[in-house]
């Protein structure tokens, strides 16, 4: 009797709680017309052309995307000859690195984005300090943990080296002579680098980050080359756009609710919204400081330090007119900015571990529970609430985001170095 | 009259004018409001059908029962009270283009949903004030 009793007051909810965790979806999702235009705006099919950047006259030429080609994979390019921009965003990780933080010269403190159809985002870097892809692209040679070299030896590299010079007269116009001596200067870095670029002229420091700056361009053209390709979440999408039956047969019932879950319940698509599954935007979304460090003041000290960038839109290297720089003319820089890091694109999301600015989270599991819980953030407020989803609904959700990889729609020839 | 009737009147005015949800869509692209001093105010975006991640300008026409209303100071801010954050952006009239038609560039809107713009309008020392709320 005591068994029957016992067995009575446990199986009951315990098969409850199995249901509850493990059950199955209900059958085939019955799409709404309006989340389904949600989900061709997310579609690939929709990424509008590259944008215009009116800094960067040389960003559509097909000459400065082969110089920027050569640039991107050399290894001179650095004080130890061996750290390229390729050696942190490789293109067989999808131009990601594949480690919490990236390692250049030495240990950096930031995770490595990707850089696929990155060109599209109107600000660089975690915390938004570049406006450009161009600019962007110069910061990581004067940093003594990246490439750790400086402006004037590489204006100097590109002086002497004969490909290099006939590649950039071709682009940019004769190159200024590059002096001898200091062997390195820059208006960055350590004291020693800083006073040899203060022994220089006016002139001589002005042609040099010319020079520079035009680098950054050709290195900007070169990565306007790397697009995401269409993934089965995209063919699954454009098969119920044309009313096709076979859409089911593409996704499981398990991706498909994991779809339902990000356009719905779990709210990803608020911010991973557009073709990119990104807004290009910043949040906070109370992610742990990274290990070692005071938690990051992000978007906030981002745009002061964007505005006040000599390569920004509104500076000298700039090739746009004033008007053309709304971005940065219209940027906002209000106290809710604070540890807001950027959205990262969710494509190729599952094989480019690990996750956040600074790599914190290892997997993508940990990253839906993180969301799900939306824990109270160290630095100001956390934008994210907490979701409340079920086991079932957090696995749904991760085998939707394992079908957003694909192979990049970028001809093969620009995903290793050139042939010399 | 009793004042609580009154008040309550004056509360339906208040939320019948600050809660029109007017639909932008591509039947309707241009919108007018009126705002709590009676000005008319019409609204054309230049990116047409409105869309997110895409900076871009709007037209303003203000109007009173004479005509244009010029030399008005406009400021103007938005957000989406729903995740209790602003616009990504920090819009701003840059130029009276013609008698009463006021530029504002610099609008981004970087999440579907629930958006609201408020308006704040100085005319002859005078501040009036609307609210557009649409969702995207």
């Amino acid at each position: 009797m005591n068994k029957k009793i016992i067995t009575a007051l446990i199986f009951p909810p315990l098969l409850a709680y199995i249901a509850w965790n493990f059950s199955l979806s209900p059958g085939a999702q019955n799409w709404t017309t309006s989340e389904i235009e949600l989900l061709q705006s997310l579609s690939l099919n929709r990424l509008p052309p590259l944008p215009e950047v009116p800094s960067n006259l040389f960003a559509d030429s097909p000459d400065a995307a082969k110089f920027g080609h050569a640039l991107y994979f050399d290894k001179r390019i650095s004080g130890n000859n061996a750290v390229a921009c390729a050696t942190c965003h490789q293109p067989e990780k999808m131009f990601t690195d594949g480690l919490a933080l990236a390692m250049g010269t030495e240990l950096g403190s930031r995770h490595t984005p990707s850089l696929v159809g990155i060109s599209y985002s109107p600000w660089f870097y975690w915390d938004g300090r570049k406006d450009s892809q161009w600019a962007q692209a110069l910061a990581p040679l004067e940093t003594a943990h990246e490439h750790n070299t400086d402006r004037l030896q590489v204006a100097r590299l590109i002086s002497k080296d004969d490909s290099y010079r006939q590649q950039y007269e071709l682009i940019f116009g004769l190159l200024p002579s590059i002096p001898e001596s200091p062997l390195a200067a820059s208006p960055h870095g350590d004291e020693a680098l800083q006073t040899a670029w203060s022994s220089l002229t006016i002139d001589q420091q002005s042609q040099i980050s010319q020079v520079f700056s035009n680098l950054g361009k050709a290195l900007a053209a070169y990565q306007r080359k790397l697009l995401p390709g269409s993934t089965p979440f995209d063919d699954y999408v454009n098969r119920l756009s044309i009313e096709d039956d076979s859409s089911d047969e593409l996704l499981t019932r398990s991706q498909v609710a994991g779809l339902g879950l990000f356009i719905g319940e779990a709210q990803c698509v608020t911010c991973h919204n557009g073709p990119l599954l990104t807004n290009h935007e910043f949040h906070n979304t109370g992610v742990l400081a990274i290990n070692g460090q005071l938690p990051p003041m992000g978007r906030y000290d981002g745009i002061r330090i964007a505005r006040k960038d000599p390569f920004n839109c509104l500076g000298e290297f700039s090739d746009a007119t004033n008007s053309e720089c709304l971005e940065l003319r219209f940027s906002r820089d209000t106290n809710d900015l604070v540890g807001a890091q950027k959205t990262p694109t969710l494509r190729n999301i599952a094989i480019t571990a690990p996750y956040m600015h600074g790599g914190q989270i290892k997997t993508l599991k940990e990253v839906i529970e993180h969301y799900n819980e939306a824990p109270i953030s160290m630095l100001s407020h956390n934008e994210a609430k907490p979701l409340g989803l079920r086991p079932l609904q957090l696995r749904q959700l991760e085998d939707f985001l394992n079908i957003l990889s694909a192979p990049l729609a970028t001809d093969p020839i620009w995903l290793s170095a050139p042939i010399p | 009259m009793p004042k609580k009737p009154i008040l309550l009147a004056k509360q339906f005015l208040f939320f019948a004018i600050f809660y029109y949800s007017p639909v932008w869509s591509d039947e309707n692209p241009d919108l007018l409001l009126e705002t709590d001093g009676g000005y008319s105010l019409h609204i054309h975006s230049h990116l047409q059908p409105l869309a997110i991640n895409q900076i871009h300008s709007w037209l303003l026409e203000l109007k009173d029962e004479s005509g244009a209303v010029t030399a008005a100071s406009i400021s103007v801010a938005g957000g989406m009270p729903e995740h209790d954050h602003g616009l990504p952006t920090q819009p701003q009239v840059t130029e009276e283009v013609a008698p009463g038609s006021y530029l504002i560039e610099g609008i981004r809107f970087h999440m579907p949903g629930k958006w609201q713009m408020q308006f704040s309008i100085q005319v002859n020392g005078i501040v009036t004030n609307a609210l557009l709320e649409f969702q995207l």
